[in-house]
Formats: C-alpha cells, structure tokens, sequence
C-alpha cells in the first residue's frame, strides 16, 4: 500500500479530504492487540471516540481503495446518525463504480439509511430487490435475503 | 449573476464595464473570489491545493481529537515497515 497506493495522487487528495489519517507500525503491540491485528495491511475506519465503524485486511490498487473508502465513511456516517452523509456517499459509489463488490455493499446500507429516516420496509424490499438483480451472487445480497419476505 | 440587454455588445471598446465592487482588488491574487481574505480560495480549488501526500499521524489520541473537531472518521492503517 504504501509503495503503490498511497503515493496515488487521488488517493491521497481523497484520504486528506475525507479522514483524518493515522498510521501505526505493528511493532507498536499495545494498539495491534487492542484493534486485534493479525496481518497487514489492515484498514480501519474509527469514529472520534475511537469506535470501528470499518476493517478490511489486504492489498487495495488505488482505483479499488477510494470506492471503498467511500463506502467505509458511508458506514461511519451511518452508524454516527449522519444519513443525508451516508446516503450520498453510498449513492455515489452505486452510480461510479457499479462494477465493484463494493457497490453491494453500499446498495444494501443506502437500503439501511433511506429505512433508518422513512422507518418504511418496503425500502429494504427494494434494496434486496435490486441487489439481487445487479449482484446475485454478492455475500450482501444473501446478507439482505430475510427482505424478501416484506410485501412490496 | 448582471443581465446585460440582448443588443449591448460584449466584445470591443463599448462593452460593458464591471461595477467598482466586482473588479478584482490589487491584494486578491487570480483565482480568489474578490473580497475572500487571504488565503481563502474557491470551493472547488480546495481540492487542487491539497497536499500530494497524506500527511500521516501516527498518534491515534491526536487522530481522535482531530477528528472530533472537525468531524471526520480516523482511518487507521497497520502497516510493517519494508
């Protein structure tokens, strides 16, 4: 990450604009057994209170890691009460990287934020809906399944 | 935004001269709005003016204060050194 993705000028302008970024070298044992690190690199997203909102473990090309940034800090907004935030970010990365797994994941939490302001189940029906039209076969779409079961 | 009417030129020695209160001060530097104080650009050169770097901290207490100001999420990378 460091060698290829983080001297990524997008990234880079994406990560300064959008966290505050801290990095921790995994000799230092009291935040690896604290944050339960095993390997790297691992990422994490944290709330101002210190609080994970986001993990991933493994490598991430730059043009990977900055959609699923995006989706992280969707989680954090979500999970801190900030949905116009949290929508946005997830509805941004559903029309920009349609492709990617990421996507899926976004879909199903835009499903989690437009229901947390409506209280309305028929939005998570669409959500499971629509997931399983644009990625059946995306552990976020079965995550979703118990949805169906909602009458549109 | 000024309306000019349809027939008045916009080109040539008769266009229309700004008002005094929208020509560019001697201390407004080209690409600040007129009138921004120093150092204050466009909303959207802000992003042209970010460091090519990440600027890394590498105290998670400091990360947190930081972001509690300014409302941010903290991302946290573990990394080993080559």
């Amino acid at each position: 990450m460091g060698a290829v993705t983080y001297p990524n000028e997008k990234v880079a302008k994406f990560v300064s604009l959008n966290f505050v970024p801290v990095r921790i070298e995994t000799s230092n044992t009291a935040m690896v057994q604290k944050f339960s690190v095993s390997w790297t690199p691992t990422l994490l997203v944290l709330d101002a209170e210190g609080r994970e909102h986001y993990r991933s473990v493994g490598f991430f090309a730059p043009e990977d890691l900055i959609p699923t940034l995006m989706t992280a800090k969707g989680r954090w907004a979500l999970d801190t009460d900030q949905f116009a935030e949290a929508r946005a970010l997830f509805e941004e990365v559903i029309s920009c990287h349609p492709d990617l797994e990421t996507a899926a994941e976004a879909l199903f939490f835009l499903g989690v934020a437009k229901f947390k302001v409506s209280h309305d189940p028929k939005i998570l029906r669409e959500a499971y809906d629509e997931l399983t039209a644009k990625f059946p076969t995306s552990s976020w779409t079965k995550q979703a399944d118990h949805y169906r079961l909602i009458s549109k | 935004m000024i309306m000019f009417p349809s027939n008045m030129p916009t080109f040539g020695p008769d266009r229309p001269k700004p008002f005094p209160a929208m020509a560019l001060k001697s201390r407004d530097a080209p690409g600040r709005m007129p009138g921004c104080p120093p150092g204050a650009g466009r909303p959207w050169q802000k992003e042209a003016q970010m460091a090519l770097e990440i600027c890394w901290l590498d105290d998670l207490a400091k990360g947190q204060e930081t972001a509690r100001k300014i409302n941010k999420p903290i991302f946290l990378d573990f990394f080993k050194p080559q």
